[in-house]
């Protein structure tokens, strides 16, 4: 597959995209996947919205000159971003997702990428059937912008059957730097 | 029990399921490969199992032990798992149905399983997909610890070479203190070690010696620095301590380190730091220090040895050469003292005698074996000086005081026949400082002293007979021509009285006053034949003797040059003619006489003799022969007397002339004669 370069994160990513990446924590490789994405999507023009539970480190290590506008880069904490009101809904979540994608198309940015680690699921004790409910709804709101999910897990707190769930999921894998298709993905998985 | 499937199992599933299943399985394999642990990977297998054969569980057992991903297998299970290569199904007791896979790969090293248990048998499909996430599971494992194995080489490597590294630069910095160190040389000495010490590693140095004093020091000492309280003994404690560390030592807020060039001396490099901060390096640095301080130190201490011993070299050799020198100058004294005429005796400041000459064998009668080594009063000195030499020598010795050292003084000494005799001596000190000895000098002046007595007796008798002389004058003159004058005198003044009325008796006494006045010139000329002639004086000796010759009654033959002689000589000679020709008149009775002098190389010989009756002897010291001795003695001449008894006298006297006083011919001695060698020249 081949994307135009102005629009192509250096990663393999295409427009539309929802993504679903596996790390492990142990290594500590989280901050580097996120740096370099938030990196290519800046340099690329786009909006950013990032998710994760260490933003100051993130923020820290992104070249500050790459934000060439207020709120080009927009960081949370995983609470903060998945449950504003205290507790995770799929609902508010989508709404969320979608006002965005539409700021950022309103703001003149030609794209909108998003970027989140799920471990808060883990430490919330969030509904798993929910929370996938809510990833397969973002794969029917994401055609209709030219924006880009990026979601982590982590090996070291998710199990198989947790697994499984994220490959039914999501259309496409991110492996060893590059993106593939992923042949688990069932479309019509998960309606909550 | 091996599975092998059955017919009714191998019916075809729905098509879709099965690419499902296979998809999940292709999917699962993906996130497999991400997991980074044995443990991660097979949990996420056992967990997923459910998702994959539905109403079933997993778990990772091994046959017999546990392991950090998989489990030890119930014993009835392990049984069945023991030996298993391929999946299988298990009959476990409380178990519907139960499945074994091996989670095997090439690589993997454990008999480890993916047991299934669940409510019943497995599908062929669901088995077949169990057999291919199990071996990819043990794929994964297998891969993840030979890449923690490689990871842990690596990291081995990676410490070996930070480990390297670490010692490359230690070894470079050990590099640099020893060229630093070692570069200073000789020239640095400990001050050079110090100042070094300190920049290279920032700390104060000090460098204590053996009593714990400060050398010397490099850097800022801290104010309130203080190593130890040296009258608490704290220092001897110390000292102990570091002569028996082979290592730097911290103590009391100091590194020090030991520099023993040898077991008996101790120096001490220190490292002033309080905060105790010195680096491994700087330690090394410190001891390095401390090496190359004891090569400095052993090397001083051999360049002073080699000094000392070049000193000692010289002083030995300049000794020898004095030892030398003065060999040869004892070898000259001694052939001297041996050819001296002089008695040299040296003896000890115990009065051993350790020397003595040939002339003291000469004088003394002893050998010198027989003196040497003994006590010199016992041989030589008279028993009546022994004491007071003793006192005298005891007394030069407490006070340095001495009465005959340097002096030339007369004593009497002893023979070895205990027979004694007058002395010179002269007695100096020889010896070195410290070791008092004494040389004397002994002359024998037994000869001397008998010359000098024969002198004095000579001037005593001619002052005897001066004064004999002199009496014998006025005798004379009283006698003689004073009674002649006065008989005289006493007839002219008679004849003047008679010469008117007794003409003849005054002609009578002029005529015996005529003869009186003859009479008492002859007695005046007899009394002037005694005393120095005027002729003498103006004219030499041989007209002299010539008319002393002429008033004698015996007629005598002349033979004496006409020459000058110094006039003590000519004086002499004319009293022994004159004197040896009134013996010729008075006693020898003799016919004839003749006086003759001749000069023989240094000496004046004259000779009186006579045809006479001979036999002439000195009779006392107031005889005439006597007195004609002493006259020639006085002017250093000897008389010899030839007077046999048959007949005849000769007296012969010789006369020394002195150097320079060479006789002169006398031109007016004889008007108009031509000076002729003396010999042969007649008078």
């Amino acid at each position: 597959m081949t994307i135009p370069a102005a629009q192509d994160p250096g990663l393999g990513f295409v427009p539309g995209d929802h993504v679903c990446a596996f790390y492990n924590s142990s290594r500590n490789v989280l901050d580097d996947i996120v740096v370099d994405y938030i990196t290519r999507s800046l340099q690329a023009g786009n909006k950013v919205f990032c998710m994760v539970d260490q933003p100051s480190t993130v923020r820290g290590r992104v070249p500050p000159e790459l934000v060439a506008r207020e709120g080009m880069l927009h960081v949370l904490t995983e609470d903060e971003a998945y449950m504003p009101d205290g507790s995770f809904s799929k609902d508010v979540f989508i709404r969320n997702m979608e006002a965005m994608a539409r700021a950022a198309a309103g703001d003149g940015y030609g794209s909108f990428r998003a970027v989140g680690d799920e471990s808060f699921l883990v430490r919330n004790g969030v509904d798993i059937r929910e929370w996938f409910a809510a990833e397969s709804e973002l794969n029917k709101i994401i055609p209709d912008y030219p924006h880009f999910f990026f979601c982590l897990y982590d090996l070291d707190l998710f199990d198989g059957d947790t697994v499984m769930y994220v490959l039914r999921t999501h259309p496409r894998i991110y492996v060893n730097g590059i993106v593939i298709n992923n042949p688990h993905y069932q479309s019509d998985q998960l309606s909550a | 029990m091996e599975y092998r499937g059955s017919g009714a199992d191998r019916v075809a599933p729905d098509l879709s399921q099965l690419v499902s299943s296979v998809n999940s399985v292709l999917s699962l394999s993906l996130i497999l490969a991400q997991t980074s642990t044995p443990a991660q990977a097979t949990r996420l297998v056992t967990t997923a199992v459910p998702s994959i054969a539905a109403s079933r569980s997993a778990v990772a057992w091994h046959p017999s032990r546990s392991g950090d991903y998989f489990e030890r297998a119930p014993d009835d299970v392990g049984t069945l798992l023991a030996g298993l290569t391929a999946a299988a199904r298990l009959d476990v007791k409380g178990a519907a149905a139960c499945s074994a896979f091996p989670m095997a790969s090439p690589f993997s090293h454990e008999q480890v399983f993916l047991v299934v248990t669940g409510s019943e048998n497995l599908s062929d499909q669901e088995t077949f997909l169990l057999s291919v996430l199990a071996q990819l599971c043990g794929t994964v494992i297998a891969s993840q610890e030979s890449m923690a194995a490689e990871r842990d080489r690596l990291g081995e490597i990676a410490a070996l070479n930070a480990e390297l590294e670490a010692t490359v630069s230690t070894l470079a910095r050990l590099m640099e203190i020893h060229r630093n160190l070692t570069g200073i040389g000789a020239s640095g000495g400990q001050a050079g070690i110090a100042a070094t010490l300190n920049r290279l590693t920032g700390f104060p140095v000090v460098i204590l010696d053996e009593q714990g004093d400060t050398r010397l020091t490099a850097g800022q000492i801290p104010a309130d620095y203080r190593l130890v309280n040296r009258e608490a003994g704290q220092w001897e404690k110390l000292a102990r301590l570091l002569r028996a560390s082979r290592r730097a030592i911290y103590r009391r807020r100091t590194w020090l380190m030991p520099a023993m060039p040898q077991a008996d001396v101790l120096s001490v490099v220190a490292l002033v730091d309080p905060a105790r901060s010195a680096t491994e390096t700087d330690v090394a640095a410190l001891e390095h220090a401390a090496t190359v301080l004891s090569i400095e130190l052993a090397r001083r201490q051999s360049v002073s040895e080699a000094e000392l011993r070049g000193q000692a070299d010289r002083e030995r050799e300049v000794a020898e050469a004095r030892a030398s020198v003065l060999a040869v100058s004892e070898a000259r004294q001694r052939a001297i003292l041996e050819a001296a005429l002089d008695a040299v005796i040296s003896i000890d400041q115990d009065a051993r005698v350790t020397f003595v000459n040939s002339a003291f064998e000469r004088t003394f009668g002893y050998r010198s074996e027989e003196v040497i080594g003994r006590d010199l009063a016992e041989k030589i000195v008279p028993p009546s000086l022994r004491e007071a030499h003793r006192r005298g020598l005891a007394r030069y010795l407490e006070t340095g005081l001495s009465t005959i050292l340097d002096r030339r003084i007369e004593m009497h000494a002893m023979r070895a026949d205990g027979t004694e005799f007058p002395a010179e001596v002269a007695v100096t000190r020889t010896g070195l400082p410290g070791e008092a000895a004494f040389t004397a000098y002994v002359r024998d002046i037994t000869d001397r002293q008998r010359a000098e007595q024969e002198l004095m007796a000579s001037r005593a008798r001619l002052v005897t007979a001066a004064d004999a002389a002199r009496q014998r004058v006025t005798r004379d003159l009283h006698d003689g021509a004073q009674q002649h004058l006065v008989t005289t005198l006493m007839n002219l003044q008679l004849a003047e009285q008679r010469w008117e009325s007794a003409p003849h008796r005054a002609r009578e006494l002029l005529g015996q006053a005529l003869e009186d006045t003859r009479r008492g010139i002859e007695d005046l000329r007899e009394l002037a034949a005694g005393l120095h002639p005027a002729t003498l004086t103006r004219h030499g000796l041989a007209p002299a003797v010539r008319a002393l010759a002429d008033r004698f009654a015996v007629p005598a033959e002349i033979d004496v040059p006409a020459i000058r002689l110094p006039a003590p000589i000519e004086a002499s000679l004319y009293f022994f003619c004159s004197e040896a020709l009134t013996n010729v008149v008075k006693h020898a009775q003799a016919t004839r006489a003749w006086v003759r002098l001749h000069i023989a190389a240094d000496r004046c010989v004259a000779e009186v003799g006579d045809d006479g009756i001979g036999g002439a002897r000195p009779r006392s010291e107031t005889s005439g022969l006597v007195g004609l001795s002493d006259r020639i003695g006085a002017i250093g001449g000897t008389l010899d007397i030839t007077s046999p008894d048959s007949g005849g006298t000769v007296l012969r006297a010789s006369v020394p002339i002195p150097r320079g006083a060479a006789p002169d011919a006398a031109p007016d001695a004889a008007p108009g004669a031509v000076p002729q060698p003396l010999s042969r020249r007649p008078c």
